[in-house]
Parts: C-alpha cells; structure tokens; sequence
C-alpha cells in the first residue's frame, strides 16, 4: 500500500469511522478503545509539520504555544513553587478557545483532572523545601506524565507504536490522541511485514498540539526533582564503579583461585568488597640477610603468601594486608624460610607507585640456626600481567 | 518533539573504543534512510535530532581478567587449588583441547560469558559499570529532553543478560536513587533483546542486598512488560533461526503478552555473521520492528518502500536453509532447557563463536 498523500476525504473517514465503532464495539470495552470509536480528523500527511506526534522535531510547536506555555528561566524546586507554575498551565488551558470538539474538550478535562492530582500531591508536601522525587512517587508517580510506545492492544488484537498514549497506567483511562489503524502486510514470500494504515488524529491538530505543549510544559516543571535525584544517584553510582575498578583492577592482585574465593562470600554490586583473602599467593621478591645490612647483599627469593587477608580503605582507594608467608631463595646457603608479610599499596598511585610487601622471614641456616631476613617484593602478578605501557610511559621524560 | 534516545549495550570480546557503537549507529541510520521522510535527511541529521545513542560498555572488566589469565592458562588448568569447582573444570577442559581455533574462541570470546556466569565478583563489577554508565545516560536524557523519558533499549548476546540484570539491581536500589528508578517514576520505553541470552546466563547469586533471587529470573522478573511495577513499557525479543548462542536455555516466555513481541529471522548469506547485530539490522522485520519502537511510529514504511526493501534484502541474503552449524543444533535437539555446567557452557560458547569467528 502506497503512502497517503493529501488530505484524506471525509467519505473515507466516514467508513472508517465506522469500521472503528464496530472494531470498539466487539473489543473488551476498556477506555482506550472507547477513545478509539468516533469522529477521527484527518492528517494532511504531504506536511509532516501538522503532524504532531509523527517524525521529529519541534515544527508542531507554534510560537502562541511557546508564549503561552513558557517555561520558567529557573525550574521551581519547592512545593510551593511547582504548584504555581502547574496552575499556571490549568490556567492557560481552561482559558484556551483551541478546545472546540467534544473530544477536545474532555481531552483537555483530562489533563486538568490530572493537574488536580498533582497539585492535591504537592499540597501534602512542605511548600518551601525541594520536592523530593521519593516523596512524590506514591502521591503521584511521574511516569504517568510521559507517553507511551504502546497502543490500544485490546482494540485490534494488536500492539499499535505511539507516542501519543498518556497516563496509561491511570484507572480513568488513558488519553489517546491519535494512532495508526488497519494494518496489511507487504514484503515477500517468507519475510513478511506489517503496514500500518492512514494516520488518525481523534483531536484536532490545534487540540493536540496544545494538549502536547501543555504536557510537556508540566513534564519539564516536574523533571526538576527527578533530574534532581537522578544527578545525586550518578555521583553515588561513579563513587561505587571507581570502588570496583580500584578494587579489582588496582588493588592487590588476585590469582584465578583467590578470585574465586573472594566470591564466595557475600557480595553486592553497589559496594566494592573491603576485605580480600590471600591465598596461596606467589611473588616474587628480594631478600637481605637482616644481620648484615652493611653488605648489602640481597638474594632473589620466591614467596608464596600462604593464608592472608588485605583491608580496603574508603573508596577501595589504598589497602593493607597481612599474610602468613613462606620463602625459598635462590642462593644454596639457606633453606626454607618464613614468617609474615606486611602489604601495602594505593590504587590511585598505583602506575607510580607499585604495591609492595615488606617481609620478615626467618631462614634456616647451614649451621642449622634460624637467620632473620628482610623481604621486599612489588606485587609480582599485577606488574607481569598488566600493560606495562602506563608504567613505562610514565618513566618517560615530559 | 523529544527524541529518542537509544541505549546500546553489546555482547561479547574486547570492544574497541566507540567503534562498536559506532557500527550499531551506522547499521540502525542506514536503514532509516530507505523510509521516508528519514530518506530527505543526513546521517549527521538523524543523529542530532531524531536518534540520539548512548553506548553502555563493560568489557574492560573482562579484559582485566583476560590479560592476567590467558598467559597462565596451562598453569592454571593443572593446577589443582581450585579444587573441583566449576571454573576449574571450565580452564581444565579448555587448556586440553586439541583444537587451537577452539582455545583462542574461548580467550577471545567465550571467557567474558564465562566469567560473567561463573564468577560473582566480576558479574558484580560489570553491574556497577553498568549501571554507572545508564544512570548518566539517562541524566544526558533529561537534561536535553527537557525531561522527556524517550529511553529505548538494544542489547546484544551477552549485552542481553548483562542489561537484564542491571536494570533489576537498579530498580531495586532504592537507598541510591531515592525513588528516580522506581516504575512509577521511570520507565524503559522499550527493551528491545537480540540473541538473548539471559535465561542461558541467568544469576544464580544475588548481588543486591535485599533482591530475591528469583527477581532475576528472566520469566518472572519486573522486565516484564505490561504491568503497573514493569520497568520498561515494551520488550521485544529477536533471534535467527541459525544463531547458535540462542539455542541453549531459548527466551519462549509462556506468559508476556501485554507489550511483547518475539521476532524469528531466517534469511542469510554468510552463515558466519548470523550472530552479527548489524547483519540482524540489515533484515527489515527487525530494523521495522526496532525504529518503529523508537520512534514510537507504526506508520514508518509504506507498503511500497518495505516490498522495494524486502526484496533487496532478499536478494543479498538468499538462503533459508538449517545445514549450517548441525553439530551445534544437534547438543540441544532433545531439548533447549538441558541442564548446562559452567564447563559445559564454556565448551558449547568456545564451539559456537569458533563457528562465528570474527561475527561476534
């Protein structure tokens, strides 16, 4: 089926009309599909600027209804506030002489009667703090302010797109200023498509575009304190992914079985674990003979942090952890060593500043003495497994 | 008018930095110009003013994970400190198999899914990029729709079960957004699914104090749509018959009627990109069935430029056919709803984006 172009005639809207009152007839009786029987206007579709709720774009809008249903330079934040800039938009509708028809009118009504329930909400509240957009909820919920995508299923058996459906969820009914009816298929064999037909206006495009400045005068009012907590929320919510990404990628290491481990636990997404097992933790380090600090003869050594746990700081953003450390050097002179680890590390100065462990171990000698020792190690795993292009970048001259 | 505004969230492998977004742009555009009045506009045009795209992205979790564990991937098979679990059983199977285009599927591809099913803490940190990521989206949106909530969802393959589960940890954050994600306030215009997989990767932990479980269950959790507490208006579901990652745990919800629809695509041309979200796209069922949604017009297309559309796409996607990929269909011939272990779900992903390589 072709696009309609031109104004489609009365006679065929008389048809259709009727085809419609019959369809609302034999469906569920529910108030969208009462909003669907009747006198339907038609769309001029070879001027996409009449069309109020199709495409994009803001062409509908005239400049008497910018004038009319300008809004505030500053959004109000109080109660008080809202109420007044909300009667100031019943005001300008019940003033309106673009509300002629029947349907226009009770259209019209409806939002009025919805303006009520808003401004009876916001009397509940205290006038001269900022609304907050929880207290509002259960007195009235703000989505029902915005259109909706779906349409009128209990009409036609099917989901018809609009933007044009509001306050669906209200038990009054929703308002439905215009949709698209009499769907067809086209395509080919095996890959077929729904067509929708000729776009219906149950308003006038005056009623409608009113009815849409009005609504959109209202939403932009009432998103002052969803944007409000919406913005609050994000801060919150960037703290708590920072936490993760410290945590996980700049916090001490963990190896696939100590991940593991550390999920075992009780986890929530909204906070980033503060405590970290240890677990079966190799690294690799630098051991001195603590006697003979003069000579400074260091030995490389493998350290495996046997059982340990690391605490987080606010924010994930430093950590200190102890483990239970056991040690083989590389130098034939001594044998098993162990003892504890202390370790350390800021995940924000991470690319300049390496975690590292300090170690006190105890290593048996060839005379069969416990020598003591000191350990150093950075955090072996992260430094071999992470880029090291950051590091090295960072080495690099300005 | 308000525009649109469209979330994207991808699915699996290192992504690169907003080019994958990029292509969804390019894919979804594209095929708005074959309809008028859209066919008159630019590109430039219809970002700005009808569509506007906002990319949510976690890989890099994954890719911490990745970079630290490929390089010990035999060391961590053999070993034997995880015990008997089930991530062991997963790198244990993969670090043995014969097939090296099978091991490099499952590093590139298969491990985000694995991680994301198997280890809590990594799951956890996705969800808090996740979220992080659509509550300043949607803070863009507010603030340039003058308040207008025109949000719409496409989410992809892995993208399905990650943008499942945040949403739900979103909504039920209530001492964070004070109410702002509660339906009554805020609600998703449209979650539109591509290759879903939540039921496949369905949460077996929760990870959000006080949620239940069972509100992560893909069938019965508020992403169902048609009630007053849904959280998104609409959910559209939507698969080829050929895309592997669908087969298992398949998305049939017996009970979403008000605002759902599921949409089976067919056609083909290269086998290999059945899984592609651009080669979806391409398939006017779908791209229809998608801009309608988010331009919240079922007039877009006239009988004429779908047919004239229908058969151009036809002619470049020709086959129909079920051949491709028989071994795959035939593990889940008996039933889609078999009971998968994480090593058994590593070993079928690993097979499936082998088979798709370089359509992830």
């Amino acid at each position: 089926m072709s696009r309609v172009h031109g104004r489609v005639s009365l006679t065929a809207f008389v048809v259709f009309g009727s085809w419609l009152a019959a369809l609302a007839a034999r469906a569920d009786g529910g108030p969208l599909c009462a909003a669907v029987s009747g006198e339907t206007v038609s769309v001029d579709e070879a001027d996409p600027r009449l069309d109020v709720y199709a495409g994009s774009g803001d062409q509908w809008l005239t400049m008497d209804l910018r004038e009319r249903y300008a809004r505030p330079s500053e959004p109000p934040q109080s109660a008080a506030g809202l109420r007044f800039q909300a009667q100031r938009i019943a005001h300008t509708l019940e003033e309106s002489g673009v509300f002629q028809s029947k349907r226009g009118k009770a259209l019209r009504q409806r939002l009025l009667d919805e303006l009520a329930l808003l401004d009876a909400a916001l009397a509940e509240l205290a006038a001269d703090k900022p609304v907050a957009v929880g207290a509002l909820k259960n007195r009235y919920p703000l989505a029902r302010l915005d259109g909706s995508s779906r349409f009128a299923e209990s009409c036609a058996g099917t989901a018809y797109t609009t933007n044009s459906l509001y306050f669906q969820d209200a038990p009054a009914g929703a308002q439905v200023v215009l949709g698209a009816f009499g769907e067809s298929r086209a395509g080919v064999p095996g890959l077929s498509i729904p067509v929708a037909g000729p776009r219906l206006h149950f308003v006038s495009i005056a009623e409608a575009s009113e009815f849409r400045a009005a609504l959109e005068a209202l939403r932009a009012l009432t998103s002052e304190p969803h944007l409000r907590a919406v913005a609050r929320t994000s801060l919150r919510l960037t703290q708590i992914s920072r936490s993760w990404s410290n945590y996980l990628e700049h916090g001490f290491s963990q190896y696939p079985w100590e991940a593991w481990l550390n999920s075992a636990g009780t986890l929530r997404w909204d906070e980033a674990p503060a405590t970290q097992w240890i677990v079966l933790h190799p690294e690799l380090a630098v051991v001195v003979d603590a006697r003979r600090f003069k000579q400074a003869s260091v030995t490389p050594a493998l350290l495996v942090h046997v059982l340990g746990f690391a605490l987080y700081g606010e924010t994930r953003s430093w950590f200190v952890g102890l483990s239970a450390t056991g040690a083989v050097t590389t130098s034939s002179r001594w044998g098993m060593g162990g003892g504890g680890t202390l370790h350390f590390g800021h995940t924000q100065l991470y690319s300049r500043l390496p975690h590292l462990s300090l170690s006190v171990l105890l290593f048996a000698t060839e005379q069969g003495k416990l020598g003591p020792f000191i350990g150093v190690s950075a955090d072996f795993w992260r430094l071999v497994s992470d880029s090291s292009e950051s590091l090295f970048r960072s080495s690099l001259p300005p | 008018m308000p525009r649109a505004y469209v979330f994207f969230i991808h699915g699996v492998g290192e992504q690169a930095a907003d080019s994958w977004s990029r292509g969804w742009q390019d894919a979804l555009i594209a095929a708005l110009r074959q309809y008028a009045p859209y066919d008159r506009q630019t590109p430039e045009q219809i970002g700005k003013d009808v569509l506007r795209f906002v990319p949510i992205s976690y890989d890099r979790v994954f890719e911490g994970y990745r970079k630290r564990w490929v390089d010990f991937a035999g060391a961590l098979a053999d070993s034997e400190v995880l015990g008997d679990g089930p991530l062991q059983d997963a790198l244990t199977w993969i670090a043995h198999d014969q097939d090296a285009s099978v091991r490099q599927a499952f590093w590139t591809h298969a491990l985000d899914a694995v991680l994301w099913a198997g280890l809590p803490q990594a799951r956890a940190a996705v969800i808090a990029s996740v979220i992080d990521q659509i509550v300043a989206g949607v803070k863009q949106m507010l603030a340039e729709n003058a308040g207008a909530d025109r949000a719409h969802w496409l989410a992809h393959s892995l993208g399905t079960s990650v943008l499942h589960d945040a949403l739900i940890c979103l909504r039920f954050a209530q001492d964070l957004h004070g109410g702002a994600f509660d339906p009554a306030n805020f609600k998703w215009q449209s979650v539109s699914m591509v290759a879903n997989t939540s039921r496949l990767l369905r949460a077996w932990k929760p990870l959000s104090q006080g949620v239940p479980l069972e509100q992560f269950h893909p069938y019965r959790s508020l992403l169902r749509p048609g009630s007053a507490e849904s959280l998104t208006r609409s959910y559209h579901n939507i698969h080829h018959r050929l895309d592997p990652i669908t087969w298992p745990k398949q998305f049939l919800p017996a009970g979403f009627t008000t605002g759902y629809s599921d949409d089976e695509t067919q056609h083909f041309e290269d086998p290999t990109r059945v899984h592609d979200l651009a080669h979806y796209v391409e398939n006017p069922l779908v791209h229809l069935r998608l801009l309608r949604t988010f331009l919240g017009d079922d007039r877009l297309g006239s009988a004429a430029e779908v047919d004239a559309v229908a058969k151009a796409f036809v002619r470049r996607f020709p086959l129909t056919g079920s051949k491709p990929f028989a071994e795959l269909r035939d593990l889940f011939d008996d039933s889609s709803d078999k009971p998968l272990t994480l090593a058994d779900l590593a070993k079928f992903l690993s097979r499936a984006f082998k088979a798709l390589r370089g359509a992830a």
